[in-house]
């Protein structure tokens, strides 16, 4: 579509073209108007000519692509002439920019071939071992970095090398790549186990605060990675219209929790270590702060109650999956007061039972009805309370659960002392740090 | 390696942070048609919204070309599936696109 962003968008198109084998692709963008109810005659023939225009030579050309390698030594240079090589040539548009080249926008620590052996004795991998980055869902496109970058990445952004393992699982997730087109996609990271604590994460108070070294560097490391590893360069491959408010965050679980560990809870032993890595729109609101039952007790003044988890989750609008997360005290007061003690499964399930939608607002759902019934069907399974092709003719007024599975809610216990709860949504995978080290 | 110039600044040695993209082999453009005249042409709609706008496409070629036969597909995703390939394969060619 015609837009401030077409030359983005055109270069976009163009590159995902290239990369299934076919150079310089013919593209009429299109007006982005959406009053229009049928597309201006004007834009006829500038189909028929992209349709019968006889090819360039250029155009009929068979060949080899060969991107760049970008191996071996950078540049050689003051401190303020790394900062410079690493800030590149400024990508700018008239609407958004301008985006550095390879940094987060701010100063890196000059990553020395020296710096960089010292970061890898933070793991056991081979150095040349290849990590491929895919981007969305592949759409970013194939990019291919090992060990060794990774490390790079890793001191760019003031990471020591106990850290290392924690990147390299970051790797393995994709990092932050952004999204090609539109939605803004966060990534968010949660560390279960005891890792955590040995590289100094921060679990309590202030786990989204901005000045604890191992959040803040593993939060850095997973932008860079994005930026240098993973193909999100702002503006060409990353379009996303506002960017996401949780890019890369990380904090710890607090293990002082009133059900098992998120570890435990993914099949893991309570000694091993994981990262529970949300994309698909990860997002955190920040933390409520709702009318008290009561002022009597102290239990009666915690804000909230599962009632309004419930109202909160169904403000969502094309979210599969969701996340809970509640301080220590806010966990344990209402797994004792709403019966929901044991396993988590539990909460689990009452969450994804009750928070639903009716039919007839699914129906209505901007990606229910733009997206072809089959295909949104069968991303949603079958044979699950999830609406799908046996519900075709359910009463409008029936209620249907907004997420896949119980197990497409998360709870995480996390925090400092005292109460809160917030909520919001991301699907999570968990990735081993153990392996990495 | 940091060394001392003629300035005692320290002076830095780094590494490239960059990974790589792997090459490809492409092929050039299929040839173009002569004319739309008599020929079948796909307009496929991979998802989005104002379905309307790409939907009046088809109708609107075979206005200006008489005897073009133009058809309208909403795929609904962004996959090129077999589904998809085999829709398109009776066409002499295929405009593909994605509305929003």
């Amino acid at each position: 579509m015609e837009s401030f962003d077409t030359p983005g968008l055109l270069s976009v198109a163009d590159k995902t073209a290239l990369r299934d084998g076919v150079r310089g692709i013919r593209q009429v963008p299109t007006p982005m108007d959406t009053s229009l109810t049928k597309i201006p005659k004007e834009y006829i023939p500038k189909f028929i000519d992209a349709l019968t225009r006889p090819l360039t030579e250029e155009e009929k050309k068979s060949g080899t692509y060969t991107p760049p390698k970008h191996e071996g030594i950078l540049m050689t240079g003051t401190y303020d002439e790394v900062q410079e090589a690493f800030k590149g040539k400024l990508r700018d548009t008239p609407f958004g920019g301008p985006w550095a080249e390879m940094t987060d926008g701010l100063p890196v620590v000059p990553p020395t071939e020296e710096r960089v052996a010292k970061m890898l004795t933070g793991t056991s991998h081979d150095p040349d071992e290849e990590i491929v980055f895919g981007g969305f869902a592949g759409r970013g496109g194939k990019h291919i970095a090992t060990v060794k970058k990774v490390a790079i990445n890793a001191v760019m952004a003031g990471c020591t090398p106990e850290m290392l393992p924690a990147v390299l699982a970051i790797a393995e997730s994709g990092a932050c790549v952004g999204y090609p087109g539109d939605s803004s996609f966060g990534n968010m990271y949660v560390a279960s186990g005891p890792y955590a604590k040995e590289i100094g994460m921060n679990a309590g108070f202030g786990i989204l605060a901005s000045n604890n070294p191992a959040n803040k560097t593993l939060e850095r490391a997973c932008q860079l990675m994005g930026i240098n590893l993973g193909g999100c360069l702002w503006g060409i491959g990353c379009l996303e219209r506002t960017g996401s408010m949780h890019w890369g965050t990380i904090f710890a679980e607090n293990p002082d929790t009133p059900w098992e560990t998120l570890n435990v809870h993914h099949g893991y032993k309570p000694d091993e270590s994981i990262l529970l890595f949300f994309g698909m729109k990860a997002e955190l609101v920040s933390f409520q702060n709702i009318e008290p039952l009561s002022c009597e007790t102290l239990e009666d003044n915690q804000p909230g109650t599962p009632a309004h988890a419930i109202a909160a989750l169904r403000t969502g609008t094309n979210q599969k999956s969701a996340i809970l997360l509640f301080t220590p005290d806010t966990a344990k007061y209402w797994a004792k007061k709403y019966d929901f003690a044991g396993t988590m499964r539990k909460f689990q399930e009452w969450v994804w039972k009750n928070v639903t939608w009716e039919a007839g607002k699914w129906y209505k759902n901007y990606w229910f009805a733009t997206r072809h019934l089959s295909s949104f069907y069968k991303s949603r399974g079958t044979g699950t309370m999830q609406l799908n092709a046996d519900h075709f003719d359910i009463p409008l007024d029936t209620m249907v659960p907004m997420f896949d599975s119980p197990e497409s809610v998360t709870i995480i216990v996390a925090g400092g002392s005292g109460d809160a709860w917030t909520w919001g949504f991301g699907r999570p995978k968990a990735i081993l740090i153990d392996k990495w080290r | 390696m940091k060394e001392k110039g003629l300035s005692a600044e320290p002076v830095y040695t780094v590494l490239d942070p960059r990974s790589y993209e792997p090459e490809v082999d492409y092929q050039g453009l299929t040839p173009r048609l002569d004319t739309l005249e008599g020929k079948k042409v796909a307009v496929i709609n991979l998802g989005g919204g104002n379905e309307e706008v790409m939907e009046s496409i088809a109708p609107d070629l075979e206005a200006a070309v008489p005897g073009c036969d133009a058809k309208y597909l909403l795929t609904g995703h962004m996959g090129a599936t077999e589904e998809l390939w085999d829709f398109i394969k009776p066409y002499d060619a295929v405009i593909v696109g994605h509305n929003y």
